[in-house]
């Protein structure tokens, strides 16, 4: 039997090379697999967040009374595009912001789309992840990711293709998607880079 | 969409300036405007930079 061992307490930075780096890159995702999908979520500047593992209560007081949670693992797609399997909603759901589609194929309003998010509905809850795979996005010069749940839903992460987000800040400052975990924080993007670096742990 | 990663990255900057959460930051932010406490950089009540830094001060201060 082959296996890839990972120490996921060693801080790594990989530009992507070939098939063994998203192998490598894969490993690294792979801790996903098995924790429960909680809820996702439209949060500042409408950055979609999904929430896995074991909830916990938001930090600030006025958040708390709201009962604002977040997951152990958290999937930021930091502004990049998305398209999105959902069984409980029997639907496709796609980001046109980024893929540009006829517009008559998109008619859901922004009150729509946040209701699509709301809490639970997306998958199904507590539905573990059961594939979580990145691929190179050719056509973006990027690194896409592919994620399923055992409920049959899922969803496509789409990075920008370069020079799609041409503004004067730092390209490095912002990856294409991000997961972070009890043990770290990975980054994946701009462009056929990624880095993971383990957390001290918050106590 | 370059628009909201400029957004994204302007508050996940100032949330490294004051050393806070940004995630959490940003669904204070949110919550803000959800409860009418509205920013004046456009008609979505978002904020101004200046705002922002207030308002991560702010977070800050009530956490």
């Amino acid at each position: 039997m082959k296996a890839t061992v990972v120490d996921l307490k060693q801080s790594r930075q990989h530009p992507l090379l070939g098939q063994s780096d998203i192998r490598d890159l894969q490993s690294v995702i792979a801790q996903l697999i098995g924790e429960p999908f909680l809820f996702a979520r439209l949060g500042y500047a409408d950055e979609l967040t999904l929430h896995f593992g074991t909830p916990r209560l938001a930090k600030h007081p006025r958040l708390r009374a709201k009962g604002v949670r977040y997951g152990s693992y958290l999937l930021g797609l930091c502004g990049s595009g998305w398209l999105i399997k959902s069984i409980p909603k029997d639907r496709l759901i796609i980001d046109d912001s980024q893929l540009e589609l006829d517009p008559s194929l998109s008619n859901l309003d922004e009150q729509a789309v946040r209701s699509v998010f709301a809490e639970g509905e997306l998958f199904r809850a507590d539905t573990p992840v059961i594939a979580a795979k990145p691929f190179e996005l050719k056509k973006a010069a990027g690194i896409a990711l592919r994620l399923e749940t055992a409920d049959g839903s899922g969803i496509v992460i789409l990075p920008a293709p370069a020079g799609h987000d041409d503004d004067e800040l730092d390209h490095d400052s912002l990856p294409d998607w991000e997961l972070k975990t009890p043990d770290g924080l990975l980054r994946v993007g701009s462009g056929l880079q990624w880095e993971w670096k383990s957390l001290p742990d918050e106590g | 969409m370059g628009q909201r990663k400029r957004d994204i990255r302007e508050i996940r900057a100032i949330a490294a300036e004051f050393g806070i959460d940004p995630r959490e930051f940003g669904d204070y932010i949110e919550e803000c405007k959800s409860g009418g406490d509205r920013g004046t950089k456009n008609d979505r009540g978002d904020f101004t930079l200046s705002e922002l830094r207030a308002k991560a001060a702010e977070y800050k201060e009530t956490l």
